[in-house]
């Protein structure tokens, strides 16, 4: 039986399997009821408190991979947000999509998603969050480029995921050695990396890094942006709330292992400070309201990797607080701004306003966000403003970079929730958001205010808890409301001033700055672009000299390739030297042995296709008699099914074929000749090598030894395909199914040009 | 051009050798067969109706595009890797067990399931791109 752990993951995942059919017999208001999985899953969780679970079970020993799971505080609140606001996503989402046939899809991808995210955030094993965090990148990817017909999305899916792929191939690379360097790959397990081990410093590069361009940190932080092209509810869940945070939840995780490494501090905290100065400053340029969140996303991310950097308990604190209320105010932001979208036709703070008086609900949701996100008391926005600010306090050269987050972050706020609401004239058209996308801003604009109010009484998010596990010291911070007129008040109020100065001349400084601003043309977005634009070339540029195109050029190289690597290594290796017993062949065997030669002799000689082919099937099914002469039934009678389908599409092929003529000039048929006999040569010289080689204990009588007892099979080639090497026969078969992909790709779209060419 | 004798010929053998190619995959196990070779023959017989009906009636005969099989050949080669975690076992460790029946014991494995799989994925590319050849 799966543990609770397992169920909640397993859950999401079965949401995401059974969704299509849900939505298919149930419709729209189907889609809505799909909010029940999640939001099941948050309040069981939320019952469940964030005492330590465990769970655990084999996957594949040898490789150190395990399916492990393990609760604790900081993954708890990661599963809440996860599950909380996917609950009110999902919703939002039924609204947002209404009767689009692309629903079922859309719903399934995403709970995917939400499963790939709550593993994430569960997983006690390096390998398996791993996993998990590849099948985050994926779903995200498929997610950004959901309208697939538009050039733009696509584009920045690509962007996406060869920008967070990259990072995860680093971040493999890291938790690899990291595991061999503790002996283990139990993440809880691991003890703290000594600073002196060879692997310290390399190990902490390769995981910041997948940490970062996951997190979108400076100078990958341009995939985020883009990836805004996705339907408003992906933005608002992956790409605020949750899947970009998983950098930052890795970081989180592995404080005990790294945090106290020394290039810790310095890297995270430069990182994190370059974020948040080019996210908030980049911020200003954006008009599209989910332009500006986004960048003002950026800055938040770079605010929790500043805060890990910095570390203690400042650091703890900053982080806990500002971890939950960041998520509640951009998820309720985000959610208002698709709103806006959905109902007025425009995301562009220029065209917008008035909207509050046809929009009443969202505009007071979209309020509230905006409320805690520019630090007002007694929001949890203000909480985690004012640890931020006390973090950066600790650091002080990080100080500026927080001030200018914070102001622009107000002026973010500000920009999308007053201005497309209270101000400039009301639109004729237009009415509000149905109840199902008004519910979303409103509930976490609330919980904003309710989590901030509630904190004098009861820590109801538990973000002491959370703070401990990422302090990792034994002792519990406090975090409190109110924590009296000091300095950070101070500061916060300055750049709350700053941040208001900033909305108010907004009107005059704008256009000079996008206008500026457009006429950058350099940056790591432009680079990012160059790279993906040049890689095809330089593959192709590499690949020229083997692949031409031509599938006797190709042959060639191939089989050139085939003949001379074996005949270097046999010549290496002594050549032919061991001894060698041989019997002497009976008659049939000869018969047949000639008969295969024959036909290769003669379907070489002929000059007439048809005749080729048949004298090539002569070979063939020669070459299956002798399989089974010598104890190989299967392979005799895949091989006779194999040359019998053969003949079935060659004749299909047959009359699109060109005329059989003889294409080379005399010295190519004889260079030919000469290659395919050195071939043929090299091929039994290597098979004599093998059966003279020294005699080791060939896997084949192990094999043979364990088919019964281990593998419940007298067929031994069937027990080696589905028992004893069946991953490599997965393997195979997703390889063919490749193969079959690609032959129906490209026989559609010959078809389809040839349909629109006529 | 349809051949009356091979059209008659094809409604007699095609369900015989559908039904053989079932045996292949069943007793592939212990005696020459299995999915591989199983499906192949699966193939063949489905293609034999289409030498004699035309792609048409193939297309019929699945109901759904045959495309669709390649996604779920290897789903179901996946999942008979699953039943072996329910118990704590390393993933695609071979689970078994013996049914009497009144003709014998027959022997019931995820092995068998994950070769299940093979046969659909093999049928699924050998029907794929003889459909779409044969349309191109």
């Amino acid at each position: 039986m799966p543990s609770l752990l397992e169920l909640i993951v397993l859950a999401a995942f079965g949401l995401g399997l059974v969704v299509p059919a849900w939505w298919r017999s149930l419709g729209k208001r189907g889609s809505a009821w799909t909010a029940v999985v999640p939001g099941g899953l948050f309040v069981w969780l939320a019952a469940m408190g964030p005492g330590e679970q465990t769970s655990f079970r084999p996957w594949a020993p040898d490789l150190g991979a395990e399916l492990a799971f393990r609760l604790d505080p900081l993954s708890w609140i990661f599963c809440l947000l996860i599950t909380g606001i996917g609950a009110l996503v999902f919703l939002y989402a039924s609204g947002y999509f209404g009767d689009d046939p692309a629903t079922g899809r859309f719903l399934s991808t995403l709970a995917c998603f939400m499963g790939a995210m709550l593993g994430l955030a569960l997983a006690d094993n390096a390998i398996l969050l791993f996993v998990f965090w590849e099948l985050t990148s994926i779903t995200s990817f498929l997610l950004i480029g959901f309208k697939s017909a538009k050039e733009k999305a696509r584009k920045a899916a690509i962007q996406a995921l060869f920008v967070t792929g990259a990072g995860g191939l680093a971040m493999l690379a890291g938790l690899v050695w990291l595991g061999l360097e503790s002996g283990t790959f139990r993440l809880s397990e691991m003890p703290a990396l000594p600073a002196a081990s060879a692997g310290a410093v390399p190990i902490l590069l390769l995981v910041a890094l997948g940490a970062f361009t996951k997190s979108a940190q400076f100078p990958f932080h341009f995939w985020l942006p883009g990836a805004m092209e996705a339907p408003t509810p992906v933005s608002s869940y992956l790409h605020s709330a949750t899947m970009v945070k998983a950098g930052v939840f890795l970081l989180a995780r592995l404080n005990p292992q790294l945090g106290e490494l020394p290039l810790w501090t310095p890297l995270l905290a430069t990182a994190g400070a370059l974020t948040l100065l080019t996210g908030g400053l980049l911020s200003l340029r954006a008009t599209d309201l989910k332009q500006i969140l986004a960048y003002s996303t950026v800055a938040g991310l770079g605010a929790l990797v500043l805060a890990l950097g910095v570390g203690g308990e400042s650091g703890a604190k900053a982080f806990a607080a500002f971890l939950v209320a960041h998520a509640l105010y951009k998820g309720c932001l985000f959610m208002a701004a698709g709103s806006v979208d959905h109902e007025a036709g425009s995301r562009d703070v220029r065209e917008l306003g008035g909207l509050a008086r046809l929009m009443p609900w969202t505009a007071a949701g979209a309020g509230l966000g905006m409320l805690s996100m520019a630090g007002l008391i007694p929001f949890l926005g203000f909480v985690g403003k004012e640890y931020l600010i006390g973090a950066a306090l600790k650091a002080p050269w990080t100080l500026p970079a927080v001030i200018v987050g914070a102001a622009t972050a107000g002026w973010a706020g500000f920009q999308t929730a007053i201005r497309p609401f209270h101000m400039g004239s009301t639109p004729e058209a237009g009415h509000e958001a149905p109840w199902s996308m008004r519910v979303g801003p409103l509930v976490l604009g609330g919980l904003a205010l309710a989590l901030g109010l509630l904190l004098p009484v009861m820590d109801a998010a538990r973000l002491n808890d959370v703070g401990a596990a990422v302090w990792a010291s034994g002792d519990t911070p406090q975090i409190k409301l109110w924590a009296g007129i000091n300095a950070e008040l101070m500061i916060s109020l300055a750049s709350l001033a700053l941040g208001i100065i900033l909305f108010v001349t907004w009107p005059r400084w704008q256009q000079a700055v996008v206008e500026r601003a457009d006429r950058v043309k350099f940056g790591p977005a432009e680079g990012c672009r160059a790279l993906l634009e040049v890689m095809p070339k330089l593959a192709g540029f590499a690949a020229a000299p083997f692949q031409q195109g031509r599938l006797r050029i190709d042959l060639l190289v191939v089989v050139l390739t085939a003949t001379l690597l074996p005949a270097i290594a046999l010549l290496r290796h002594g050549g032919l030297s061991g001894d060698l017993e041989l019997t002497m062949p009976l008659i049939h065997e000869v018969m047949v042995v000639a008969a295969a030669v024959i036909g290769a002799i003669l379907s070489s000689a002929t000059q007439s296709r048809l005749a080729a082919i048949a004298f090539l099937g002569v070979s063939g099914f020669s070459t299956a008699l002798l399989f089974a002469f010598f104890g190989a039934p299967d392979l005799a009678v895949t091989q006779l099914l194999v040359e019998t389908l053969a003949v079935v599409f060659f004749v299909l092929v047959f009359s699109k074929l060109p005329r059989f003529a003889a294409l080379g000039s005399r010295w190519v048929k004889l260079r030919d000749a000469a290659i395919a006999s050195a071939f043929g040569l090299v091929m039994t010289a290597l098979v004599l090598a093998v059966l003279s080689a020294d005699p080791m204990t060939p896997v084949s009588a192990q094999h043979l030894a364990l088919s019964v007892p281990e593998a419940k099979g007298a067929n031994v080639v069937n027990t080696i395909l589905v028992d004893f090497r069946a991953l490599d026969t997965l393997g195979e078969i997703t390889v063919l199914v490749l193969a079959a992909l690609g032959v129906f790709s490209l026989l559609r779209m010959d078809r389809e040009e040839a349909e629109a060419a006529a | 051009m349809r051949s009356i004798l091979l059209a008659k010929l094809a409604e007699l053998l095609v369900p015989i050798l559908l039904l053989f190619s079932f045996f292949l995959l069943l007793r592939g196990h212990d005696l020459p067969g299995g999915g591989f070779i199983g499906g192949l023959v699966a193939s063949a017989a489905i293609i034999l109706l289409g030498l004699s009906s035309g792609p048409s009636a193939v297309r019929q005969a699945m109901k759904r595009p045959p495309h669709l099989l390649l996604g779920w050949g290897i789903l179901i080669a996946l999942a008979s890797g699953l039943p072996a975690l329910a118990f704590g076992l390393p993933f695609m460790t071979g689970l078994w067990s013996t049914i009497p029946t009144p003709i014998g014991e027959f022997k019931l494995g995820t092995p068998l399931i994950f070769d299940l799989g093979v046969f659909v994925v093999v049928v699924g590319v050998v029907v794929t791109i003889y459909l779409e050849m044969r349309s191109a």
